[in-house]
């Protein structure tokens, strides 16, 4: 198969992700992780649509006049409604959005600073090296739950945001460790010697070579945050710490808790296969991804 | 005035250990190598494995910073330069590294590769610099160009990777380019491929070449002259046919020999050394040589040879002159 030869630098570089995707596509478990998360990406955005059809739709104050208490599933509610009357279906597609919001947004920070730090450390070594990596000591032992509960006491209110920040503050530890190690290997590449003798500065080394060259990396472990982080919303919040403003799966699995209906399945099940699924859908991508980056783990 | 003077030029690692990171001992990877270099010449640095040939190459670059000594190019001290006069220095030198599989990055398509000494530089607009890319792949025999710029490296096969690494050292127009071994990690049918592209392109830029190799075949045809080194030392210099016609230090001579003669018949006598190469973590003082060396007196064991002219361009360290 002879294929077309690039003629410019977006082309070289499409061509460069169709084969990533190729590669992608052998794995039919990566597959199976991309379908979940399309579903539940489609999920979470009906959740925007659902209200303006008709607010009992809505997930926080869609109370259905004709129903006062919990229901199983009917044609009006799909999957019932809550102890209040609200549409557990619109709560589970509110809970999605929620999901992602955490999961992509704690993980895309932890991410950028857990590379960082790692790049920095391991290129500069020595003192800089010494001070960060036991920064991260510190931050790979801190306390998780005594620490929110803390914080949302100070903080006077329980925010997503605050949530968001505390869980990417907490979790940047490992991914730096596995960068650093990756760049004490890259920064003694001929190729960085290559682009020292060409006058290279530190910072254009640090992102320009050897950045994109451990990004295989932090990506794979971003999948892995993204489901750590939406595992502790969902734990948090069923403690009763999290953002009682918002409805996330965590929240009605604390709603079905308090209000006694522990055995309700139609309303005990859903936010539970719900978390389960979606945690799946990103430890399945980032064990494919895992397998790209890690081509021993190829199957031959 | 030669275009590369080097004086007594030293490279010492430090190798920390014991409790606390005491600094104990030192690696002496390159110590005192004095030598010139004329301009247009091919100077080869030749020797076995951990002889400090690549140290003292990446030293004359300034990829490592020395530890004592000069170098002036064109005669200036460029040694201990640092932030932006070290960076318009670097407009004058290349270096071709041996694994063209580990010096390209992955990540960066030819034309990265290839700009990337002019993007640091600052030369040209995006546009002149894509001509000046296409031109460098055009003198390394790379065309057309088109089908090469936008590639990355694991598509092409191990000569087009060292043409590529040529083509970005020949694209700022340096003064001199230190090659470390370019051939080494080539399939033997591509090397001299590879050895007649350096040799004209020397003469076509009229370029300086310091050439790093352990193969003193590969030598004698890149070189006008070589330099021997031996555990961090010069041990002998000459011009390429005189050092192999005529070596006069008893490790020349056993390198030599065990350079194979393609004839079966032909008998010669081969040079076995007793024991092994010593360390070069805080070495004992007098000749580095001595030994293993047969001739070896008393003073050599307690006294540094230096380097001094036997012959017209012929300079040797040893206490037997030959």
């Amino acid at each position: 198969m002879e294929e077309q030869k690039p003629r410019t630098k977006w082309e070289a570089r499409i061509q460069q992700w169709k084969k990533s995707w190729e590669m992608y596509k052998e794995n039919k478990i990566g597959l199976v992780g991309i379908g979940l998360l399309v579903f539940f990406f489609v999920f979470a955005v009906l959740g925007f649509v659902m209200p303006h059809i008709d607010p009992i739709y809505h997930p926080m104050t869609g109370f259905d006049p004709f129903i006062v208490s919990k229901s199983p599933p009917s044609i009006t509610h799909l999957l019932g409604t809550d102890f209040w009357g609200r549409d557990i279906m619109s709560q589970l597609m509110s809970g999605a959005q929620i999901a992602f919001l955490i999961g992509l947004t704690a993980a895309v920070v932890a991410v950028a600073i857990g590379t960082t730090v790692g790049l920095v450390s391991g290129y500069y070594g020595g003192t800089t090296d010494t001070l960060l990596m036991r920064t991260v000591d510190i931050v790979l032992t801190l306390p998780f739950l005594p620490l929110i509960i803390v914080v949302s006491a100070a903080v006077g209110k329980q925010s997503i945001w605050v949530l968001v920040l505390i869980i990417a503050l907490l979790s940047w530890g490992g991914i730096s460790r596995v960068i650093r190690s990756q760049t004490l290997s890259l920064k003694q590449r001929p190729f960085v010697e290559a682009a020292r003798v060409a006058g290279a500065t530190d910072a254009r080394i640090i992102f320009r070579h050897i950045g994109p060259n451990v990004l295989p990396l932090s990506f794979l472990y971003m999948s892995f945050l993204v489901l750590g982080a939406i595992l502790t919303e969902a734990g948090v919040s069923y403690l009763g710490l999290g953002d009682p403003t918002r409805v996330s799966w965590g929240i009605m699995l604390q709603w079905c808790r308090t209000t006694g209906s522990t055995f309700t399945w139609y309303w005990m099940l859903p936010p539970g296969l719900c978390i389960t699924l979606m945690t799946l859908s990103f430890y399945l991508i980032g064990r494919a991804v895992d397998e790209i980056v890690n081509p021993r783990l190829r199957k031959r | 005035m030669p275009l590369l003077d080097v004086q007594d030029l030293t490279k010492l690692f430090a190798l920390k250990g014991g409790l606390f990171q005491k600094q104990t001992n030192y690696v002496h990877a390159v110590e005192d190598v004095s030598f010139q270099i004329e301009k247009g010449e091919s100077f080869g640095l030749a020797g076995e494995s951990g002889c400090g040939k690549t140290t003292c190459g990446k030293l004359l670059v300034r990829l490592i910073d020395p530890t004592e000594g000069h170098i002036y190019f064109k005669g200036e001290d460029i040694a201990y330069l640092k932030g932006s006069a070290l960076k318009e220095f670097r407009k004058n030198v290349q270096m071709i590294f041996q694994d063209p599989y580990e010096s390209l990055n992955p990540r960066f398509s030819i034309m990265d590769t290839i700009a990337e000494p002019l993007i640091i530089q600052d030369i040209g607009t995006p546009e002149e610099r894509e001509e000046l890319v296409a031109n460098a792949l055009k003198t390394v025999d790379l065309n057309p160009p088109e089908d090469f710029i936008f590639r990355f490296p694991h598509e092409l096969s191990g000569g087009q990777r060292q043409r590529i690494a040529v083509a970005r050292a020949l694209v700022i127009n340096p003064e001199f380019i230190v090659a470390d071994e370019p051939m080494s990690m080539l399939d033997v049918s591509i090397r001299a491929g590879v050895m007649n592209l350096l040799l004209e392109l020397k003469e076509r830029f009229n370029l300086t070449l310091v050439f790093v190799t352990h193969d003193l075949a590969v030598a004698r045809y890149m070189c006008n002259r070589v330099a021997i080194m031996y555990v961090g030392k010069m041990v002998e210099l000459a011009e390429t046919e005189e050092l192999i016609g005529n070596p006069y230090h008893p490790y020349t001579k056993a390198l030599l020999s065990a350079v194979p003669v393609p004839d079966p018949k032909e008998k010669r006598e081969r040079i076995e050394l007793r024991g092994r190469v010593p360390t070069p973590i805080n070495p004992a003082p007098g000749c580095r040589f001595a030994p293993r060396c047969e001739y070896a007196k008393d003073i050599c064991a307690q006294q540094d040879p230096v380097l001094t002219e036997v012959e017209s361009g012929h300079w040797i360290a040893c206490f037997q002159r030959g």
